[in-house]
Protein backbone atom coordinates (compact mmCIF):
# COMPACT_ATOMS: atom_id res chain seq x y z
CA UNK A 1 0.00 0.00 0.00
CA UNK A 2 1.30 3.49 -0.84
CA UNK A 3 2.09 5.88 2.40
CA UNK A 4 1.02 9.58 1.86
CA UNK A 5 3.60 12.00 3.14
CA UNK A 6 1.85 14.47 5.43
CA UNK A 7 2.31 17.99 4.06
CA UNK A 8 4.24 20.44 6.87
CA UNK A 9 3.56 23.84 7.61
CA UNK A 10 6.41 25.96 7.80
CA UNK A 11 7.02 29.54 9.07
CA UNK A 12 9.20 31.90 7.58
CA UNK A 13 10.52 35.21 10.01
CA UNK A 14 13.17 37.60 8.35
CA UNK A 15 12.49 41.50 8.57
CA UNK A 16 12.51 42.19 4.46
CA UNK A 17 9.48 41.39 2.70
CA UNK A 18 11.69 40.33 -0.60
CA UNK A 19 13.38 37.62 1.56
CA UNK A 20 10.28 36.08 2.50
CA UNK A 21 8.98 36.12 -0.78
CA UNK A 22 11.63 34.39 -2.12
CA UNK A 23 11.93 31.81 0.76
CA UNK A 24 8.60 30.82 0.12
CA UNK A 25 9.14 30.27 -3.49
CA UNK A 26 11.49 28.68 -2.69
CA UNK A 27 10.11 25.72 -0.62
CA UNK A 28 7.39 25.31 -2.78
CA UNK A 29 9.43 24.79 -5.05
CA UNK A 30 12.20 22.11 -3.79
CA UNK A 31 9.66 19.36 -4.32
CA UNK A 32 9.03 18.70 -0.62
CA UNK A 33 5.14 18.44 0.14
CA UNK A 34 4.13 22.22 1.76
CA UNK A 35 1.17 22.70 3.37
CA UNK A 36 0.83 26.15 4.59
CA UNK A 37 3.58 29.02 4.76
CA UNK A 38 3.15 31.25 7.18
CA UNK A 39 5.24 35.02 7.23
CA UNK A 40 6.56 37.00 10.25
CA UNK A 41 9.03 40.33 10.42
CA UNK A 42 10.58 39.59 13.66
CA UNK A 43 10.74 36.90 16.55
CA UNK A 44 8.05 38.47 18.18
CA UNK A 45 5.83 38.26 15.05
CA UNK A 46 7.25 34.91 14.91
CA UNK A 47 6.13 34.00 18.54
CA UNK A 48 2.38 35.34 17.96
CA UNK A 49 2.01 33.35 15.11
CA UNK A 50 3.15 30.28 16.60
CA UNK A 51 0.30 31.20 19.56
CA UNK A 52 -2.26 30.89 17.07
CA UNK A 53 -0.86 28.35 13.94
CA UNK A 54 0.68 25.22 14.03
CA UNK A 55 4.46 24.85 12.52
CA UNK A 56 6.58 21.75 11.45
CA UNK A 57 9.72 23.97 11.23
CA UNK A 58 10.37 27.66 11.15
CA UNK A 59 13.31 29.14 8.93
CA UNK A 60 14.70 32.15 10.74
CA UNK A 61 16.62 34.92 10.29
CA UNK A 62 19.29 36.36 12.15
CA UNK A 63 19.50 40.12 12.62
CA UNK A 64 15.93 41.69 12.82
CA UNK A 65 14.59 44.39 14.68
CA UNK A 66 12.29 44.19 17.91
CA UNK A 67 13.18 40.60 18.06
CA UNK A 68 16.12 39.15 16.43
CA UNK A 69 16.95 35.48 15.64
CA UNK A 70 18.68 34.49 19.01
CA UNK A 71 16.53 35.84 21.09
CA UNK A 72 13.76 34.22 19.32
CA UNK A 73 15.37 30.63 19.57
CA UNK A 74 16.39 31.28 23.10
CA UNK A 75 12.28 32.60 23.99
CA UNK A 76 11.36 29.22 22.07
CA UNK A 77 13.32 26.93 24.16
CA UNK A 78 11.45 28.30 27.36
CA UNK A 79 7.96 26.86 26.19
CA UNK A 80 7.40 23.67 26.94
CA UNK A 81 5.06 23.07 23.65
CA UNK A 82 7.47 24.80 21.40
CA UNK A 83 10.88 23.67 23.13
CA UNK A 84 11.51 20.95 20.33
CA UNK A 85 10.54 23.11 17.47
CA UNK A 86 12.81 22.73 14.64
CA UNK A 87 14.41 26.76 13.81
CA UNK A 88 16.68 26.30 10.95
CA UNK A 89 18.68 29.49 10.78
CA UNK A 90 19.26 31.59 7.24
CA UNK A 91 21.18 34.25 7.27
CA UNK A 92 24.04 36.24 5.53
CA UNK A 93 26.13 35.76 8.72
CA UNK A 94 29.30 34.11 8.51
CA UNK A 95 30.53 33.67 12.03
CA UNK A 96 31.04 30.98 14.01
CA UNK A 97 30.88 32.45 17.31
CA UNK A 98 27.33 33.66 16.13
CA UNK A 99 26.80 29.70 15.02
CA UNK A 100 28.12 27.86 17.65
CA UNK A 101 25.55 30.56 19.87
CA UNK A 102 22.81 29.31 18.11
CA UNK A 103 23.49 25.77 17.57
CA UNK A 104 24.15 25.76 21.87
CA UNK A 105 20.39 27.04 21.43
CA UNK A 106 19.17 23.66 19.48
CA UNK A 107 19.18 25.08 16.02
CA UNK A 108 18.34 22.11 13.78
CA UNK A 109 20.88 23.73 10.78
CA UNK A 110 22.17 26.81 9.07
CA UNK A 111 21.94 28.00 5.63
CA UNK A 112 24.30 30.71 4.33
CA UNK A 113 22.27 33.79 2.02
CA UNK A 114 22.57 33.33 -0.70
CA UNK A 115 20.64 30.16 -0.72
CA UNK A 116 19.91 27.46 -3.77
CA UNK A 117 16.44 25.38 -3.83
CA UNK A 118 18.84 22.27 -3.21
CA UNK A 119 19.81 23.86 -0.12
CA UNK A 120 16.01 24.69 1.24
CA UNK A 121 15.26 21.12 0.12
CA UNK A 122 18.01 19.40 1.58
CA UNK A 123 17.64 20.92 4.85
CA UNK A 124 13.52 20.55 4.94
CA UNK A 125 14.60 16.74 3.77
CA UNK A 126 17.12 16.48 6.50
CA UNK A 127 15.29 18.22 9.69
CA UNK A 128 11.84 16.85 9.23
CA UNK A 129 12.97 13.57 7.66
CA UNK A 130 14.48 13.36 11.68
CA UNK A 131 10.78 13.31 12.88
CA UNK A 132 8.61 16.35 12.92
CA UNK A 133 7.43 18.24 15.53
CA UNK A 134 5.64 16.35 18.10
CA UNK B 1 45.36 43.91 0.41
CA UNK B 2 43.91 46.75 -1.60
CA UNK B 3 43.24 44.18 -4.19
CA UNK B 4 42.16 40.93 -1.95
CA UNK B 5 39.39 43.63 -0.64
CA UNK B 6 38.38 44.31 -3.83
CA UNK B 7 38.39 40.69 -5.32
CA UNK B 8 36.43 39.84 -1.84
CA UNK B 9 33.77 42.55 -3.20
CA UNK B 10 33.69 41.26 -6.44
CA UNK B 11 33.26 38.00 -5.86
CA UNK B 12 30.74 38.51 -3.40
CA UNK B 13 28.51 40.61 -5.52
CA UNK B 14 28.84 37.69 -8.36
CA UNK B 15 27.88 35.06 -6.19
CA UNK B 16 24.98 37.27 -4.94
CA UNK B 17 23.57 38.28 -7.95
CA UNK B 18 23.82 34.80 -9.82
CA UNK B 19 22.32 32.88 -7.10
CA UNK B 20 19.63 35.14 -5.98
CA UNK B 21 18.37 36.49 -8.95
CA UNK B 22 20.12 34.89 -12.06
CA UNK B 23 21.97 38.25 -13.13
CA UNK B 24 25.36 38.04 -14.90
CA UNK B 25 28.33 39.57 -13.12
CA UNK B 26 31.36 40.22 -15.73
CA UNK B 27 34.67 42.25 -14.42
CA UNK B 28 34.70 45.86 -15.74
CA UNK B 29 36.31 46.70 -18.51
CA UNK B 30 38.24 49.85 -19.44
CA UNK B 31 36.50 52.00 -21.86
CA UNK B 32 33.28 50.60 -21.32
CA UNK B 33 30.14 52.54 -22.29
CA UNK B 34 27.65 51.18 -20.06
CA UNK B 35 24.43 53.04 -18.68
CA UNK B 36 26.10 54.53 -15.22
CA UNK B 37 24.32 54.13 -11.73
CA UNK B 38 21.53 56.46 -11.05
CA UNK B 39 20.11 54.74 -7.56
CA UNK B 40 21.95 53.43 -4.04
CA UNK B 41 21.53 51.67 -1.38
CA UNK B 42 24.68 51.35 1.58
CA UNK B 43 24.36 49.85 5.29
CA UNK B 44 27.20 50.46 7.83
CA UNK B 45 28.96 47.15 9.91
CA UNK B 46 30.59 47.32 13.14
CA UNK B 47 32.40 44.74 15.28
CA UNK B 48 35.84 43.51 13.94
CA UNK B 49 36.03 46.07 11.96
CA UNK B 50 34.10 49.21 11.20
CA UNK B 51 32.63 50.53 7.89
CA UNK B 52 30.32 50.68 5.25
CA UNK B 53 29.41 49.48 2.03
CA UNK B 54 27.12 51.22 -0.64
CA UNK B 55 25.57 49.49 -3.89
CA UNK B 56 25.03 51.90 -6.98
CA UNK B 57 23.12 50.31 -10.14
CA UNK B 58 20.91 52.02 -12.87
CA UNK B 59 16.77 51.98 -11.73
CA UNK B 60 16.21 50.28 -15.16
CA UNK B 61 18.19 47.25 -13.81
CA UNK B 62 15.91 47.26 -10.91
CA UNK B 63 12.96 45.72 -12.43
CA UNK B 64 15.29 42.78 -13.66
CA UNK B 65 16.70 42.46 -9.81
CA UNK B 66 13.30 42.63 -8.25
CA UNK B 67 11.01 39.97 -10.69
CA UNK B 68 13.73 37.73 -10.69
CA UNK B 69 14.04 37.24 -7.17
CA UNK B 70 10.57 37.66 -6.11
CA UNK B 71 8.84 35.43 -9.38
CA UNK B 72 6.87 38.23 -10.86
CA UNK B 73 6.93 41.59 -12.24
CA UNK B 74 6.71 44.36 -9.36
CA UNK B 75 3.52 45.68 -9.93
CA UNK B 76 0.91 47.76 -8.76
CA UNK B 77 1.25 50.90 -5.73
CA UNK B 78 3.76 48.83 -3.81
CA UNK B 79 6.34 48.58 -6.89
CA UNK B 80 8.67 50.78 -6.24
CA UNK B 81 9.10 49.88 -2.55
CA UNK B 82 9.59 46.00 -4.14
CA UNK B 83 12.85 47.33 -6.42
CA UNK B 84 14.33 49.34 -3.26
CA UNK B 85 13.33 46.12 -0.86
CA UNK B 86 14.98 43.89 -3.18
CA UNK B 87 18.16 46.92 -3.85
CA UNK B 88 18.62 46.74 -0.05
CA UNK B 89 17.98 43.02 1.04
CA UNK B 90 20.54 42.35 -2.66
CA UNK B 91 22.71 44.58 -0.81
CA UNK B 92 22.64 43.06 2.84
CA UNK B 93 23.56 39.47 1.34
CA UNK B 94 26.83 40.91 -0.76
CA UNK B 95 28.09 42.63 2.84
CA UNK B 96 27.21 39.92 5.12
CA UNK B 97 29.17 37.13 1.91
CA UNK B 98 32.21 39.86 1.49
CA UNK B 99 32.99 40.55 5.67
CA UNK B 100 33.08 36.63 5.70
CA UNK B 101 35.37 36.10 2.58
CA UNK B 102 37.62 39.29 3.85
CA UNK B 103 37.65 39.03 7.30
CA UNK B 104 37.25 35.08 7.87
CA UNK B 105 34.63 33.17 9.92
CA UNK B 106 36.38 34.16 13.31
CA UNK B 107 35.19 37.44 13.30
CA UNK B 108 31.38 38.97 14.76
CA UNK B 109 29.73 41.98 12.72
CA UNK B 110 26.98 43.62 13.44
CA UNK B 111 24.95 45.10 10.55
CA UNK B 112 22.81 48.05 10.43
CA UNK B 113 20.18 47.84 8.25
CA UNK B 114 20.68 48.52 4.90
CA UNK B 115 18.63 51.75 3.54
CA UNK B 116 18.63 54.17 0.13
CA UNK B 117 20.94 56.82 -0.19
CA UNK B 118 21.38 59.78 -2.31
CA UNK B 119 23.75 58.41 -5.20
CA UNK B 120 25.83 61.73 -4.80
CA UNK B 121 26.37 61.62 -1.36
CA UNK B 122 29.97 61.57 -0.54
CA UNK B 123 30.72 58.15 1.09
CA UNK B 124 32.69 58.90 4.57
CA UNK B 125 36.32 57.50 5.18
CA UNK B 126 36.49 55.23 8.07
CA UNK B 127 40.04 55.75 9.59
CA UNK B 128 42.48 57.31 7.75
CA UNK B 129 41.53 54.95 4.45
CA UNK B 130 39.84 56.02 1.21
CA UNK B 131 36.95 54.30 0.34
CA UNK B 132 37.53 51.83 -1.98
CA UNK B 133 35.42 51.50 -4.97
CA UNK B 134 34.55 48.36 -7.55
CA UNK B 135 32.76 48.64 -10.41
CA UNK B 136 31.39 45.59 -12.74
CA UNK B 137 29.31 44.58 -15.51
CA UNK B 138 26.10 43.92 -14.38
CA UNK B 139 23.80 43.04 -17.03
CA UNK B 140 25.46 44.99 -19.41
CA UNK B 141 24.81 48.20 -16.86
CA UNK B 142 27.98 49.25 -14.72
CA UNK B 143 27.02 48.87 -11.19
CA UNK B 144 29.36 49.78 -8.58
CA UNK B 145 30.22 48.81 -5.23
CA UNK B 146 32.12 51.52 -2.73
CA UNK B 147 33.62 49.74 0.61
CA UNK B 148 34.77 52.26 3.41
CA UNK B 149 37.04 50.89 5.98
CA UNK B 150 38.97 50.99 9.07
CA UNK B 151 41.50 48.58 7.96
CA UNK B 152 42.01 47.10 4.31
Amino acid sequence: MGHKQMAYNILIIDDSSVTRNVMARTIRMCGVDVGAIYFAENGQQGLEQLEKVWADMVFCDINMPVMNGLEFVKELRTKEEWKDLAVVIVSTEGSKTRIEELEAEGIRGYIRKPFTSEQVAEMINKVLGEGAHA
Amino acid sequence: MHEELETAVFESAARVFETSAFMSVFPWEDGNELPMPDIAASMKFTGHSNGSLTLQLVTRVLDMLAENMLGEPPEGEDADEKRQDALKEVLNMICGNFLTQWAGEDPVFELSPPSIVDINAPITAEGSAAPVSVLFNLEETCARILVSTEHE
